[in-house]
């Protein structure tokens, strides 16, 4: 206790001195930094200090990135390579998580005005060189995971390169932690569908921005610079075109359809969520293109509002045209330019915002099927 | 004698369907293996990784998972001695005992791919 310069330090529990961190007053949060410090010299805690630290930087709306290395293994996260503030590591998967995932978080956060991931500061941690062989990232609830293609098959055989080569895809993994706190939607049929959608809405926008496009510029592929130059692909989807990226005797060709009358009834991949996508995601090209500029500025934040603020989980196509032009008229006024754009994008695809006819007479059956044989609203 | 050692060997022999789809592409892929078409030294491999897996004994999956945006899912089936068994996995929930195998279809799903 000699060391106690202040009487009140000595009896403020740490998760007092945090809270006064977080939303004290200038001096309140001086006091309490030096009550913590002080605290972490005499119990020896300086993992301590650098955990509330951590938490008053996420409070503040500071990025808090970790990069970490599984080197081929499947154990997560891994061996931490990289963290906020360090300089490049020189590996490219590494440097590109890193980089990926600030782009990310910037677009959140200067656009949407989001504190990370959950809104609350979350770090944001991914994982590189996950496996040997590994042609895949995924979000799994907590983190982004990225392997590095098919590098364990010889070069003239290899089709994909590593998944963090492509930014919009760390933006689309991010986006999956980002819809995860706010809509929810269930991972299956329309809901996982538009669930993909709203990451490769995003995951674009992050891209775009990024390279300084309009959306008239912009290419509006989702994986560029993913497949080798073994096979004919530009990319793993096309929003401007669904069902144009790729087509190879090895790959097949892009199944993705871009209006409901080529709907893609199936079982497999959760009820088509990774091709049925390509409904929305043409639905947002044809509103960013429609009203010009930079599509984050106006199509990105109809979106965004819509995915956080009037979608569930169980929301389908239907629902995210009504809301999007809701939201649309709620932002720039009923019958505005925008919200007749939002109409226009969704009735292109088969949709009509308002109707409730779910993709007309295909849609009704297809409902009726799915909750007589598989329970769901989708 | 002739009997019994055939007997044996059809024993021996295994039929594996395996599918790989979901993934951030949706790209699905899969193949189909005989033991009886296989190379020799290829078949024992396979037959190693098999067993190594446990996959004919009783394992719990965690499927807390089965819905992480964009994870892998594999449907394995395999005849072995009689005995028939289908199994549905995610990144997930693959035990690490199965990796080795799944790699080793998946890399054989690709060069088959390649032959076609």
């Amino acid at each position: 206790m000699k060391n106690c310069v202040h009487p009140i330090n000595c009896i403020i529990p740490p998760h007092m001195a945090e809270r006064i961190l977080e939303k004290g007053s200038p001096v309140q949060k001086k006091k309490a930094e030096e009550y913590i410090r002080i605290a972490g010299q005499i119990r020896g805690q300086r993992q301590m200090l650098a955990e509330l630290t951590r938490k008053v930087r996420a409070a503040e709306g500071e990025r808090n990135r970790k990069v970490y290395d599984a080197r081929n293994g499947s154990s997560l996260p891994g061996n931490l390579v990289r963290s906020e503030g360090d300089a490049p590591t020189g590996d490219a998967a590494v440097d590109e998580a890193y980089d990926g995932s600030g782009a990310t978080y910037d677009l959140y956060s200067e656009i949407f005005s989001r504190n990370s991931i959950d809104n609350k500061g979350m770090d944001l941690l991914s994982t590189v060189h996950f496996m040997e062989g590994y042609d895949n990232a995924f979000w799994n609830g907590e983190q982004m995971v990225y392997g590095d293609g098919d590098e364990d098959m010889p070069e003239q055989e290899r089709i994909y390169n590593r998944f963090t080569k492509a930014i919009d895809i760390i933006g689309h993994e991010l986006t999956h932690g980002v819809t995860q706190h706010e809509a929810n939607l269930v991972y299956r049929n329309q809901p996982g569908a538009l669930n993909e959608s709203f990451s490769d809405v995003f995951g674009s926008l992050v891209k775009q921005r990024v390279k300084n496009h309009t959306a008239d510029q912009a290419d509006w592929l989702i994986g560029e610079g993913i497949f080798t130059s073994n096979v004919n692909a530009d990319g793993i989807r096309s929003m401007k075109a669904p069902g144009t990226a790729y087509d190879d005797p090895l790959l097949g060709r892009d199944p993705q359809p871009g209006h409901m009358n080529d709907y893609n009834d199936t079982t497999s991949d959760n009820g088509g969520v990774h091709i049925n996508s390509g409904i929305p995601n043409k639905a947002f090209y044809n509103v960013a293109v429609e009203l010009g500029g930079y599509a984050w500025e106006k199509a990105g934040r109809i979106w965004y509002k819509t995915l956080c603020d009037e979608l569930d989980g169980s929301s389908d196509f239907q629902a995210a045209a009504n809301s999007t032009h809701k939201v649309a008229g709620d932002l720039y006024g009923n019958n505005s330019t925008e919200q007749r754009a939002v109409y226009n994008g969704w009735k292109t695809v088969g949709i009509i915002p308002g109707s409730d006819n779910h993709g007309g007479c295909r849609g009704s059956i297809r409902r009726i099927l799915h909750s007589l044989f598989d329970g769901s609203n989708s | 004698m002739a009997a019994i050692l055939k007997e044996q060997m059809d024993q021996e022999q295994f039929h594996i369907y395996f599918e790989r789809s979901g993934g951030f592409t949706g790209i699905s892929t899969s193949i189909e293996m005989d033991s009886r078409e296989l190379a020799p030294g290829e078949a024992e491999e396979l037959k190693r990784l098999i067993v190594h897996s446990g996959f004919f004994e009783a394992i719990t999956f965690d499927n807390r998972f089965v819905h992480m945006p964009d994870q892998f899912y594999y449907n394995i089936t395999i005849e072995h001695m009689g005995k028939k068994r289908t199994l549905e996995l995610n990144d997930g929930s693959v035990p690490d005992l199965f990796r080795p195998l799944i790699n080793y279809l998946v890399r054989a799903a690709r060069a088959s791919k390649k032959k076609h």
